[in-house]
């Protein structure tokens, strides 16, 4: 792993220590064991009983009941939940935009986010694009211990998470960090994170670069992941054009968030790398200052 | 076209490559790599068409910058282009010589005037005018207007003795340029060998006829008369008879006859003098003959010749001397001798009495030295100086000191024995000079001699022409004449015949005024705040000229074909001009477009 990379993991991690990661609003404080997820679940802690339906567990038969009443009961017991987030990193070539800070900045927020984490008692797994979406390797562990991260992926966000998707788990928090510039349905994407999570959050990271578009006169683009190459002539007009195509997109993926009950921020690399002030995401109520 | 003989074109055209270079190296592709090009999908391609307009901006910023650049370089090579509708230049040299007057009402002048009208009223044409007598003057500037031109030519007297057309040319050539046609307006045809340029028109309005004028006229003064000469031609084939009277012009009176006309027989090209005696108290004369062709030649004006003695002091003190001195000065004409208030001191005396600075006497000092030498040549003469005309010292002896040098310094010398100075002159400051003559009576022959009363006589004479006053009082026309004056002044007022008046600056106290009418004109100093009236003085100018005289040689005729329709309809004209306006409204167009862009600019939004 690169050098810059795992300075910006170890900035990032130091600055999340003055984060707490909060406990979605479904999930019981508490560490692990005290914190009840509001389903069902394997906790010694009763909770009601309910007529059997096909499916349920058997070994959840209250045999008694059924023998008073002549009806299959199951015993249900409140779910006992873990604190767990999943964080699953856009590796994808254009994270690491040439000449700008934009792979150090989101290594940092997710090295915060795992400090914050830990803050608040929650493990942590960190995934990334690629071919899928593999663990990070030591992912569980403290980010100065991650490595074999890279920023090369060359496929789809949308197609890694249909390959392999990363195993999350139940009632996580889980997060998305990525720069969300890709084709593809948003809210498909949203949903797929949302199944099965206490709590969802995209955190889009940018570089400058990609929020102001070139100066004006002819300019060559060239994609940071394809390699495509377009030319086109910028003056006001396209300036103007290209920032409305940004903050649409953005509103697209924001709409998205909230039809599956998450959130959406965006952080700009070069002004998180300032102060590392992750406002947004407190302001989100998916962070507290710790 | 000329590139490289125009220096400001040649550096016009390599702005063009330089603006190229600035455009391509401000168009060129820069290259970015961008996260995805998926917000650039809505973005039309810089090939591949689109808005119009936002497309073009910049090529066309270009277009506009380097057609400017063009245009620019065009106009400096000076560009001309045949042009048919313009009307046509033509400098229109107008013979200023009084022979153009011949003929009253059907005077070549009139004529010429009316001929310049018709040719104005055609509208192909725009004209100057130059005045051709002994100089050649331009004026009038481009004229179209008929009634303008002829309010113009008002001032085209034809009162020169004669006219220089080719000095009049020349001037047209030189104001012309290299488009102009050159009208020359005479009355009398070219020579039959003379070369007629190209552009010019030699046009003669001229009359053959016979005429009878004064040639000469002057006005002498002896002793207790006066005599008047007149020089009378019959410019004619054949005799003829006329008759010469004689009036005394005197101010506020008709004029009063003197004597009876004189009849006069004159046979063909007959030259008559005629030398009449006038009582001297008569005071103008004006000589008329007969009305003929030429009126202007059959007058002439004379002034008294009024007296002009030198008044001459002697403060010798040699016997001697004062005997020989004397002995010449009676038989000089026009002396006065006197002892106060002179106009020249001739003295033996070592030192110069000191003078007024308002005296007007100049001095001769005849100095007497030892050790002495006997100079008998070779003299160096100066004989440019009035004071040395006639000289003729061989075979005399001259003895004077022999000393190099004589004291005092500034001084022109204008004889000398080798390097010996024995005659020289100054000028002081207020114009009077002193004369300076080494001599010594007893070892010399110069006072036995012919040389002697030619010294004195030069002396005095040259002493009487700078009397205050006019020197010669009648003169021709376009002869300077020369005033005297006592003291100096802010300006000098003269007075034309013809009533009008102008002021000349002072310098010096000689003055030498052209006589530029004929008639009587007055002279009178300006002074700032004197409270004596300045002294005025009159001249007459006569227009006396054989050669205008004699209308013989005068002839109608219209020389050169510049005016024919084909030369008209095309000439070549300067279209720089056009060149630079078009330059300017591209700039503005430049300057729409860059105001549009910016408020483009003004309107851009941005990310949150």
């Amino acid at each position: 792993m690169e050098k810059q990379y795992r300075t910006a993991l170890e900035i990032g991690f130091m600055a999340g220590m003055r984060y707490a990661l909060t406990a979605p609003r479904r999930v019981p404080a508490g560490v692990i064991g005290s914190h009840m997820g509001q389903r069902a679940g394997a906790s010694l802690e009763f909770q009601e009983h309910r007529d059997y339906q096909p499916g349920d567990d058997l070994r959840r038969i209250d045999w008694s009941a059924y023998a008073r009443t002549d009806k299959l009961t199951v015993k249900l017991f409140r779910e006992e939940v873990n604190p767990h987030i999943d964080i699953l990193l856009d590796t994808s070539a254009s994270m690491a935009l040439t000449e700008t800070p934009k792979a150090e900045g989101a290594l940092g927020l997710v090295a915060a986010l795992t400090a914050a984490a830990g803050n608040s008692g929650f493990t942590h797994a960190v995934y990334q694009t690629r071919d899928g979406c593999e663990p990070v390797l030591n992912g569980n562990e403290s980010p100065t211990v991650w490595d074999d991260l890279t920023f090369e992926c060359q496929e789809p966000l949308e197609e890694s998470l249909a390959k392999l998707p990363p195993a999350w788990r139940p009632r996580s928090v889980r997060m998305l960090i990525s720069d969300l510039l890709f084709m593809g349905d948003p809210l498909l994407i949203a949903q797929q994170f949302a199944q099965g999570a206490a709590a969802v959050c995209f955190v889009q990271v940018l570089a400058r670069e990609d929020t102001t578009p070139p100066h004006r006169g002819n300019v060559r683009l060239v994609d940071s992941e394809t390699g495509e190459l377009r030319e086109v002539f910028v003056d006001a007009a396209m300036q103007k054009l290209y920032r409305d195509s940004l903050a649409a997109h953005q509103e697209n993926w924001n709409r998205a968030a909230l039809q599956v009950g998450a959130s959406m921020r965006t952080f700009i690399a070069q002004d998180l790398m300032t102060d590392w002030d992750l406002a947004p995401l407190v302001e989100a109520a998916v962070l507290q200052v710790g | 076209m000329p590139i490289f003989s125009l220096p400001m074109a040649l550096f016009g055209l390599l702005s063009l490559p330089t603006l190229a270079g600035i455009y391509w190296l401000r168009n060129r592709y820069r290259k970015r790599t961008v996260s995805s090009l998926m917000l650039w999908h809505s973005v039309t391609p810089a090939k591949e068409g689109g808005t119009r307009v936002n497309r073009l901006q910049t090529p066309l910023l270009f277009l506009l910058e380097l057609l400017v650049l063009l245009l620019l370089v065009l106009a400096a090579t000076g560009p001309r282009m045949l042009i048919s509708s313009s009307r046509l230049p033509v400098i229109v040299v107008l013979d200023d010589s009084f022979s153009m007057l011949a003929g009253g009402d059907e005077s070549p002048r009139r004529a010429a005037i009316e001929s310049i009208r018709r040719r104005l009223e055609t509208g192909r044409y725009t004209m100057r005018f130059i005045t051709a007598g002994d100089e050649a003057r331009v004026i009038s500037d481009d004229v179209t207007d008929p009634d303008e031109a002829e309010a113009l030519l008002a001032n085209w007297r034809c009162q020169s003795p004669r006219g220089s057309l080719p000095r009049g040319i020349s001037l047209a050539l030189e104001v012309g340029g290299e488009i102009a046609r050159i009208l020359l307006v005479t009355d009398h045809p070219p020579a039959e060998n003379a070369a007629i340029g190209e552009r010019v028109q030699w046009h003669a309005f001229g009359k053959s006829t016979s005429n009878i004028g004064f040639v000469g006229a002057s006005r002498t003064t002896r002793k207790d008369d006066q005599m008047c000469l007149f020089e009378i031609v019959n410019f004619s084939d054949s005799p003829t008879t006329a008759e010469l009277k004689l009036e005394w012009l005197v101010d506020g009176a008709d004029p009063a006859p003197i004597g009876s006309p004189l009849k006069l027989k004159l046979r063909a090209d007959e030259k008559r003098d005629l030398f009449i005696p006038v009582t001297p108290s008569i005071g103008t004369i004006r000589a008329s003959l007969g009305d003929d062709a030429l009126d202007t030649d059959n007058q002439v004006v004379l002034l008294r010749q009024e007296p002009r003695a030198v008044r001459v002091s002697l403060g010798l003190n040699d016997s001697q001397l004062t005997r020989h001195i004397q002995h010449v000065i009676r038989v000089i004409p026009g002396i006065e001798i006197v002892t106060t208030k002179a106009d020249l001191l001739i003295t033996d005396a070592e030192k110069l009495p000191t003078l007024n600075e308002h005296a007007a006497t100049w001095t001769s000092q005849l100095i007497s030295e030892d050790p002495t030498s006997a100079y008998i040549g070779p003299f160096v003469v100066d004989h440019a100086h009035p004071l040395t005309t006639g000289f003729s010292l061989e075979g005399l002896v001259w003895a004077a000191g022999n000393a190099n040098e004589m004291s005092g310094g500034n001084h022109r010398s204008l004889l000398a024995a080798g390097n010996v100075t024995l005659l020289d002159v100054r000028m002081d400051d207020v114009e009077r000079h002193h004369i300076r003559m080494r001599y010594r009576l007893d070892a010399s022959t110069l006072h036995a001699s012919n040389v002697w009363p030619v010294l004195f006589f030069n002396l005095v004479d040259w002493r009487r022409a700078h009397l205050p006053g006019v020197e010669h009082p009648n003169l021709r026309v376009g002869e300077s004449v020369i005033i005297n004056l006592t003291a100096g002044g802010k300006a000098l007022s003269i007075t034309q015949p013809d009533g009008q008046s102008r002021e000349q600056p002072l310098a010096g106290r000689r003055l030498r005024i052209p006589a530029e009418q004929p008639g009587i004109a007055s002279v009178k100093i300006v002074e700032d705040d004197s409270p004596f009236k300045s002294p005025e003085w009159q001249y007459a100018a006569n227009l006396l000229d054989g050669n205008e005289s004699n209308l013989r040689s005068a002839g109608a005729v219209e020389v050169g074909d510049w005016s024919n329709a084909k030369a008209l309809r095309w000439s070549y004209q300067s279209v720089a001009w056009s060149m630079g306006l078009l330059a300017a409204v591209m700039l503005a167009l430049h300057l729409m477009f860059m105001a549009r862009r910016s408020s483009r600019t003004d309107g851009g939004g941005g990310v949150s």
